[in-house]
């Protein structure tokens, strides 16, 4: 009999189990499972957890178990004791036993179970609920209709013709392709219960956004050129304000409210504190990139002209600015600069690109990074939990060796040499 | 509809409505209270009864949304309401009997004998701001329940709400943990637990 390694020693820090059998000859093997040690979505403090636990060391020690018998052979023939078709059969009967209840709801129960687990562990707006509830409301409809009673009795051909019925009634592809990341979810509910993948024909449509194009580089010199003659005093400003979109990727209500302390010296590095307030709900972190020559330029002879405080904001005319204000502002000198704001449809996109503004320039600064490597790509891995949180944050001002890396490819954007003013900020 | 908000709904204007209600039209106390104490919109609450009340909660059909909501009642109110006499169909006979015109006539009778004009509209704006979330959530559980009612036999619903008292204190399924729990939910928690700081 194959037993589990106790999670002690050198185990105890592993996530799923793992088993230990020995074959014919007794010699001891292990075997690792993807059977997960602690019910994922479940705290030790859930009702449902200590059963949930228990649940998954017997299915790892039936699954154990089944692996060692299948390396065992019959002495008289040479073949395993227990057949592939045999394995495989135990493995379904104990999806099957595990889900015993389930497999035997009816599919309404089984599918608006799945709906309100959904919405209820995941917190789901009320308006995305709508859209699920009709969704869910459309397949039942189509399996009712196909005299479905249990979740053994529905076909990938039913998730099927829902989303192709979508698709006739002239849905945004958008709509759909949500549409199939619901049903795949449920799908796989489905097949952890019944072994149908009956969500593999779902596919997503190819789809595009309501975009901007990015400013060419002679569009960017164009506007710092005209700029003196539309903001007038408060060029310096303005032009502080461009470069730290340009060069950091921030947005427009961002940019204009960096502070002092945004703002740090190690040597001759510069570094901004790059802020995000579209995804700061999900990413709260401090994020520091290494400032580009141009930029560092500006903001190093605007902190030696004027001693800010601390909590002191760079920009005090542009802070006091509503977004709009500052939008309308740019839109006034992209006029003057003659800069082309028509829309343009290229042959291949469903919508065409939104005419420039100023938002067209953190649209341009992702283009430059892009084009020098130095985006910012680990945040990826920053949507779990705090821990996975602090484990992928790479912090540039900890790491001189990351600092200099990071800085020489930002220094590979196309640099903006506009001469440093010399003008009051307050 | 044109209307100037000049005195607001705050708790001592209330107070003072609720005391020319009771003079003007008694019935109006409890469409005042149900809107200010319990959000629910005058034009809902005038055609409320006993049967809506269901332990601490009170069922009604909100014009946005496809199911019942079930809101939550404060103590006081929901004392109030069990102090009304039970043999009627409704709280509030007379305002429910009321074309539009005359509920509205009425209201305009209770502020003027107050002394200021509150417009019914701002009754519920306390509460909405203060329990955003709580109502979006209540939106999306009309949204369930709408849904499970269709399809469900009795049993398999009283199965599911059984299910989904345990998935309000779980985890989201995805792995997102930093996703705030609802207020309702922290409350739900609160009172299972007996913590008293759910009241």
């Amino acid at each position: 009999m194959a037993s589990l390694r106790s999670l002690t020693g050198k185990y105890k820090n592993r996530k799923t189990y793992l088993g230990r059998g020995r074959d014919g000859d007794g010699k001891a093997f292990d075997i690792a499972t993807d059977i997960p040690i602690e019910p994922p979505g479940l705290t030790p403090e859930d009702p449902g957890y200590a059963d949930a636990k228990k649940e998954f060391e017997r299915q790892a020690l039936e699954h154990v178990n089944d692996v060692e018998a299948r390396t065992r052979t019959n002495k008289a023939n040479g073949s395993s004791k227990m057949t592939e078709e045999e394995f495989e059969a135990r493995a379904k009967f104990r999806a099957k036993k595990v889900l015993g209840q389930n497999t035997k709801a009816s599919f309404a129960a089984f599918i608006i179970a799945w709906l309100w687990e959904h919405v209820i562990r995941n917190r789901v707006d009320y308006t995305k609920t709508l859209a699920v509830c009709r969704l869910v409301r459309g397949l039942l409809a189509i399996t009712k209709d196909a005299g479905c009673k249990t979740i053994h009795d529905v076909r990938q051909i039913h998730f099927d013709l829902l989303i192709l019925r979508m698709q006739m009634a002239s849905y945004a592809p958008s709509v759909v392709n949500n549409s199939v990341d619901y049903l795949k979810n449920l799908g796989r509910s489905i097949e952890r219960a019944t072994g149908n993948n009956v969500t593999s024909g779902l596919a997503k449509e190819a789809t595009d956004y309501d975009e901007r194009m990015p400013f060419t580089f002679a569009e960017v010199m164009q506007i710092f050129t005209t700029l003196p003659a539309v903001v007038g005093d408060k060029v310096r400003e303005w032009t502080t304000f461009l470069l730290v979109m340009l060069y950091t990727e921030m947005r427009p209500v961002d940019a204009k409210d960096i502070k002092r302390e945004h703002i740090i010296f190690q040597g001759e590095i510069g570094l901004i504190q790059v802020k995000s307030s579209k995804t700061a709900a999900f990413r709260r972190k401090e994020k520091w990139m290494p400032m580009h020559r141009s930029l560092q330029k500006h903001v190093r002879a605007l902190l030696d002209a004027h001693s800010f405080k601390s909590g002191d904001f760079l920009l005090k005319h542009l802070h006091h600015m509503d977004e709009k204000s500052i939008s309308n502002k740019f839109t006034e000198l992209l006029g003057v600069a003659d800069v082309d704001q028509l829309r343009n449809k290229p042959e291949d996109r469903i919508k065409e690109f939104s005419k420039k503004a100023l938002y067209s320039m953190k649209h341009t600064s992702c283009a430059w990074l892009d084009a020098a490597g130095a985006r910012d790509e680990e945040d990826e891995h920053d949507d779990s939990t705090p821990e996975a949180r602090e484990h992928y944050r790479h912090s540039v001002v900890d790491d001189p060796h990351l600092l200099a890396l990071m800085r020489r490819k930002v220094n590979l954007m196309p640099a903006v040499e506009v001469p440093v003013g010399t003008n009051s900020p307050a | 509809m044109n209307y100037t908000v000049i005195h607001d709904p705050t708790s001592e204007n209330i107070g003072v409505l609720i005391e020319a209600a009771r003079e003007v039209q008694p019935e109006l106390e409890t469409v005042i209270r149900l809107a200010f104490e319990a959000g629910i919109k005058t034009s809902i609450a005038r055609h409320l009864g006993p049967e809506d009340v269901v332990g601490e909660q009170i069922a009604f059909q909100h014009p946005l949304s496809l199911g019942p909501t079930w809101r939550v009642l404060p103590e006081s109110l929901l004392g109030y309401l069990q102090k009304l006499p039970k043999d009627r169909e409704r709280f509030c006979p007379t305002l429910h009997a009321m074309t539009t015109w005359h509920f509205a006539n009425a209201w305009r009778d209770v502020c003027q004998h107050a002394g200021f004009r509150v417009p019914m509209l701002s009754l519920i704006w306390p509460y909405e701001d203060t329990h955003k979330s709580t109502i979006k959530w209540e939106r999306a559980m009309s949204y369930l329940e709408k849904v499970a009612a269709e399809w469900l036999t009795e049993v398999e619903l009283e199965q599911l709400r059984a299910n989904a008292k345990a998935w309000t204190f779980m985890g989201s399924k995805t792995g997102n943990r930093r996703r705030r729990l609802t207020r309702a939910q922290i409350l739900a928690a609160h009172k299972a637990n007996g913590t008293g700081l759910a009241a």
